[in-house]
């Protein structure tokens, strides 16, 4: 594999890169999508595409963010295009902590940006003002997303009341 | 704020990640990046649309950022792409281009007008990624050509009618000149009065001459009067076409005219359905046609295929379409559903692409760009 990378002239890097990045994209697209295997597909799909530009993101602090917003964007289309969104795989029989079902379902029940603002900001852990570079909207828009995906959030998980 | 961060810590600690397979990226990574080299040789094809196929040439400029496709995170900092097209179809060039979203995306709008473009003139503007689309941007010439061509058979009528004045008014003048000579020498005879009529009608025939070039040149100038007006009113006569990319399928996704009274059969040629490299028909596009100052301007749907299988498939393609309102409701289906005939990026007849035509259009009241269009379609052996 390194040899090919090698060949490929793509910089070794990238593996390294991958095995860092890859839990925090899986988890950014699973808890929008709800899809084990789509949330694989897509952060593959988005790592497949960093390494296509790898020359380039390698020199970049937000290459991380950069897989990251790509792997939402495309997770968008595939929400889109699935009919009757799935909660997650396997939830009921996997007995999973209530909070975190009721965290997918209520993500789910937001505006896309909203919950591509919040999953970029609290699974990638980004700064609001790299996430509006990603996003390629204003940063304050995007603490507006995020302002209004949490009120969202506490009104419909009402956990957070008083 | 920290209760949301713990909701989503605890969530994604939850979540299982599955091993990392870094064969399986590579593999697919190594095909993408493949695409994008053809991609940026393609690039390198970038050509002009003058309204002619013997445009403008320009180079693509090496180095310059490849642009984000749709589903890919925009670059920080924007970029305007230098991609201007030229000849009659530059799709067999920039089909490989899947990387290169902006010339795709030109070349899909491009593809988009090019029906239209027998009968108008389209000025490539260029193209610009706003939101994660492309937003390509013509300048529309409208019945430009139609117009010309007639002043130039009216001038072509002036040069004929001048060239004929003036040898008549020549003949005449000489026959004049003979007239005038026999009659000073028929002075006080009897064919004097004869020879006066004569030379009277020479003059009646040269003034009628006279006012026949007078009216062609009216007409000329009314002509050009035309062309004049057209031509004060090309700023606002702008077309601009939104591109967008969903599932490895590039469609058109909205129309927009910015002229102040963008007519209805003009709006129609504008919107096809885009070109799917990747299989035979995209099931559905987005389209959307709005005035400039946002208003619907009813639904018109316009769809063409566009085949890169071979010719020779065995298979006919059959669609219904479906317009969808933003809840998924049908707002109108078509009753009937419509063969599509098939043709190839060379060019076809008249005949051929008529018949692959899908024309329809409806009223409609609401927000227009919330409107989806479906096609629903299916294969069958070709009988």
């Amino acid at each position: 594999m390194e040899a090919s990378l090698a060949t490929a002239g793509v910089r070794t890097d990238f593996a390294d890169f991958y095995r860092a990045e890859l839990p925090q994209v899986y988890r950014g697209v699973y808890l929008l999508t709800g899809d084990r295997q789509a949330a694989l597909d897509l952060t593959q799909e988005a790592f497949a595409r960093a390494y296509a530009r790898w020359r380039r993101l390698s020199r970049e602090e937000w290459a991380g963010g950069w897989v990251m917003t790509t792997a939402l964007n495309l997770a968008k289309h595939r929400v889109r295009e699935t009919a009757s969104p799935r909660l997650p795989e396997g939830a009921p029989a996997a007995a999973p902590a209530p909070e975190r079902v009721d965290l997918v379902r209520a993500l789910r029940t937001l505006p896309f940006r909203q919950r591509q603002a919040l999953v970029l900001h609290y699974v990638g852990d980004l700064h609001p003002r790299a996430i509006a570079q990603a996003m390629n909207v204003s940063e304050g828009t995007v603490k507006a997303h995020l302002a209004q995906g949490r009120a969202a959030l506490r009104r419909k998980l009402e956990v957070f009341d008083g | 704020m920290d209760e949301v961060r713990s909701l989503f810590d605890d969530a994604s600690e939850r979540v299982a990640v599955p091993p990392a397979d870094l064969g399986a990226v590579v593999r697919r990574g190594e095909a993408r990046r493949r695409r994008r080299i053809a991609g940026r040789a393609a690039s390198l094809i970038v050509v002009a649309l003058a309204g002619s196929a013997a445009g403008l040439i320009l180079a693509g400029q090496e180095g310059s950022p490849l642009p984000a496709t749709r589903d890919e995170a925009p670059e920080p900092g924007g970029r305007l792409v230098p991609v201007v097209m030229s000849g009659p179809s530059p799709w067999p060039e920039l089909a490989a281009a899947e990387d290169l979203a902006a010339a795709r995306a030109v070349t899909v709008a491009f593809h988009a007008l090019l029906d239209s473009a027998t009968r108008y003139r389209f000025d490539y503007r260029g193209v610009e990624e706003v939101g994660g689309r492309w937003r390509v941007e013509f300048v529309e010439h409208g019945s430009l050509p139609p117009v010309l061509r007639e002043l130039a058979r009216a001038r072509a009528h002036r040069t004929t009618q001048e060239a004929q004045v003036a040898a008549n008014r020549a003949e005449l003048a000489a026959h004049a000149r003979r007239i005038r000579t026999a009659l000073e020498e028929a002075l006080g005879t009897d064919r004097e009065p004869e020879l006066r009529r004569s030379h009277r009608s020479v003059g009646e025939e040269v003034r009628r001459l006279e006012r026949v070039a007078a009216q062609t040149a009216a007409e000329i100038e009314e002509i050009e009067s035309r062309i004049r007006s057209f031509r004060r009113r090309q700023p606002s006569y702008r077309v601009f076409v939104t591109v967008a990319e969903a599932g490895g399928r590039v469609f058109v996704e909205d129309v927009t005219t910015a002229s102040p009274n963008p007519s209805i059969p003009d709006a129609i040629g504008y919107a096809e359905r885009a070109a799917d490299v990747d299989s035979w028909g995209a099931d559905y596009f987005r389209l959307a046609f709005r005035r400039p100052d946002g208003r619907p301007d009813g639904v018109y749907v316009f769809v063409r295929p566009f085949w890169t299988g071979p010719l020779s498939s065995p298979y006919e393609e059959r669609c219904r379409a479906q317009v969808t309102g933003p809840g998924g409701e049908a707002v109108w289906t078509q009753p009937e559903p419509h063969r599509l005939t098939p043709f190839t990026s060379a060019p076809a007849s008249e005949d051929a692409r008529d018949g692959g035509q899908l024309r329809f259009g409806f009223d409609y009241e609401g927000t227009v760009s919330d409107l989806s269009l479906r096609m629903l379609c299916e294969w069958r052996p070709r009988q």
